[in-house]
């Protein structure tokens, strides 16, 4: 058997439960679109088109679409701004307590999306910690939770966890010995951060970015619930059409769509790294 | 590391020599600023310089691993110390070629580190620690990662570029060759101490300690006691210069000094032994005579014809003079 041979086959596992957990849905979802739906509501067998023309008819897609976008970046921003120097410190440190910090980081990956959720509210809530503290200090309550601000604060803190372990696999090779020969070479510590460690770290800081961006679209447990069914986004849109309207067609070409459009990030994001990496 | 003293006249070349973990990096990066002392001073022409920043130092630094900035140009590299110091990209571009000039690798400019050799990186990087003109330029195990050949060529090519350029130099080593063919003066180190400081032929025909003269070249070394003026080593009686009264002692004899004793010929140290090992190395021959005083390396020139008439299993006679034996108090 040759070496290649072996690749593929050290792989099928891995092929098996892509196909079974997620092509297979896809497919499914890609023929459900096709259906369509009659005026009372029933699903129809069919293979056209016309839920995609109605949504893309739709306005409402299109402010959904930028809406989702607009706060997986927002989020994914913040989250990579938040995470960057943390996993700068983690990845710099020789402290013995390294690989518990680094454990703390993610350890929000521990608790549930739901409980994270709960713990959102009793911070932002009306009656919650921020507020509670204003109130002692006499300064005016903030709205902070059922609105977009509550969903980026909740949806920032979901996703960093995954920046912080993306980009600190992508430090593996960043060598401390460069940022002490900038050092040396007369950099202060603020050049030498510009000059070596951002370019050096921009791929995986772009990764992070992405990885974030993508999670954040999809996100729809944090919409759903610290938005309080004020906030819209793609992934909530998805769920009301499959659970409330019984919209299938609907819910499934909304699907397709999002599947397309990280598709699409993903490919400019790779080309983008090429040529900026030669 | 422990209490070190180290003066290094300007200009010179100053090689640490010393086993890993003897703290000669650590020496380095205290120089250079990147590691603090926990006591003492270091001073460049007289001013203290123990609480600068590494970029306040003006001190080149040539790393073991070069650490080349992997996502600039060869001849970005060697610009930036000049960038960082505010000079114009027409100035820095100049100097930088310039700088290039001095390592000849000036239609390299353009290419990455990675699309160098070994050899044309380490050359990168003493031109980017030159480029900034620097007070002292520090070499941490400089051609270490070099295969054996172009260790050799680079050694003399860096002490040209340093004489022509007359940069006080430190030096990192725990090759005793390339210590003793590039430095002035050579730092035996020791367990975060300086053992000995001498020049080369100081700490390799005088070493002051037995660490010293088993770790700089290689030796004969022959562990014995001290009897009426004379070292009794197993059967034989050595003479040696410099002899305490009594007590063990070690004696330690090179190599290149000790011959192999035709017939009719003797000398003031003798030993007799069976030639265990013979290698010929082209220029010169090494053979190893077990005898019942220790193990005795002697090495012969091949113009020398005697090593013709020795083979694994004969009987050799081992012949050196009294001057060119060394002995320590145990």
């Amino acid at each position: 058997m040759t070496r290649h041979q072996t690749g593929w086959l050290l792989a099928t596992p891995a092929l098996a439960l892509l196909a079974l957990g997620f092509a297979w849905p896809a497919l499914t979802l890609a023929r459900m679109s096709l259906n369509r739906t009659a005026d009372g509501g029933a699903l129809v067998p069919d293979l056209t088109a016309v839920t995609y023309t109605k949504l893309a008819a739709d306005p409402f897609t299109w402010s959904l679409t930028l809406d989702s976008l607009a706060l997986a970046a927002f989020a994914a921003t913040a989250a990579l701004l938040l995470a960057y120097p943390m996993a700068l410190v983690l990845h710099r440190t020789r402290s013995r307590f390294r690989g518990l910090l680094a454990v703390a980081a993610v350890a929000p990956l521990l608790v549930s999306g739901t409980a994270r959720v709960i713990g959102w509210l009793a911070v932002l809530g009306d009656g919650g910690l921020v507020n509670a503290t204003l109130a002692t200090a006499h300064l005016p309550r903030l709205a902070l939770i059922n609105n977009w601000t509550g969903v980026r604060i909740g949806l920032t803190e979901s996703v960093m966890p995954y920046t912080v372990l993306a980009l600190l696999a992508g430090f593996g090779r960043l060598d401390p010995r460069l940022e002490e020969a900038a050092a040396t070479l007369g950099a202060r510590p603020l050049a030498a951060f510009w000059t070596v460690t951002v370019p050096l770290t921009l791929p995986a800081a772009t990764a992070a970015w992405v990885l974030a961006f993508i999670l954040g679209t999809s996100a729809f447990i944090t919409p759903k619930l610290m938005g309080g069914g004020r906030v819209f986004t793609l992934a909530t849109e998805i769920y009301d059409a499959a659970t409330q309207t019984l919209d299938w067609p609907a819910a499934a070409a909304l699907s397709m769509y999002v599947l397309a459009l990280l598709a699409l990030i993903l490919a400019v994001q790779a080309t983008a790294l090429r040529r900026l990496l030669p | 590391m422990d209490s070190l003293s180290l003066q290094v006249p300007s200009g010179t070349l100053v090689a640490l020599l010393g086993p890993s973990g003897c703290g000669k990096t650590t020496t380095l990066r205290m120089i250079a600023g990147l590691e603090r002392p926990d006591a003492g001073r270091i001073l460049v022409n007289g001013q203290d310089v123990t609480s600068l920043p590494p970029h306040r130092r003006r001190m080149g630094v040539v790393f073991q691993s070069y650490a080349l900035f992997p996502h600039m140009t060869v001849l970005d590299n060697v610009a930036f110390g000049l960038r960082m110091a505010g000079l114009d990209r027409l100035g820095r571009t100049a100097k930088a070629l310039a700088g290039l000039d001095l390592v000849g690798l000036r239609e390299h400019g353009q290419k990455r580190p990675a699309q160098l050799s070994g050899g044309q990186q380490q050359r990168v990087a003493l031109a980017r620690a030159l480029a900034i003109e620097p007070e002292i330029l520090l070499l941490d195990e400089p051609l270490s990662a070099l295969d054996a050949k172009l260790r050799e060529e680079l050694r003399v090519e860096m002490r040209i570029i340093q004489r022509r350029v007359g940069t006080t130099c430190v030096f990192v080593t725990h090759d005793q060759a390339e210590a003793l063919a590039m430095a002035d003066q050579v730092a035996v180190m020791q367990s975060g101490r300086i053992a000995q400081l001498g020049t080369p032929e100081d700490v390799f025909e005088r070493p002051a300690t037995p660490f010293v003269a088993e770790f700089v070249g290689r030796s004969a070394r022959l562990p014995g006691t001290v009897e009426n003026g004379a070292v009794r080593a197993g059967p034989a009686l050595l003479h040696a210069p410099g002899l305490p009264n009594a007590g063990p002692v070690t004696i330690f004899v090179r190599p290149h000094r000790i011959h192999v004793l035709e017939p009719g010929t003797t000398a003031e140290n003798t030993l007799d032994g069976t030639v265990a090992a013979l290698d010929y190395t082209g220029e010169t021959v090494h053979i190893v005579l077990d005898t019942p005083s220790g193990r005795v390396p002697i090495d012969l020139p091949t113009t020398n014809p005697v090593w013709r008439t020795l083979q694994p299993g004969t009987q050799a006679r081992a012949g050196w003079s009294t001057a060119d034996t060394l002995c320590f108090p145990v």
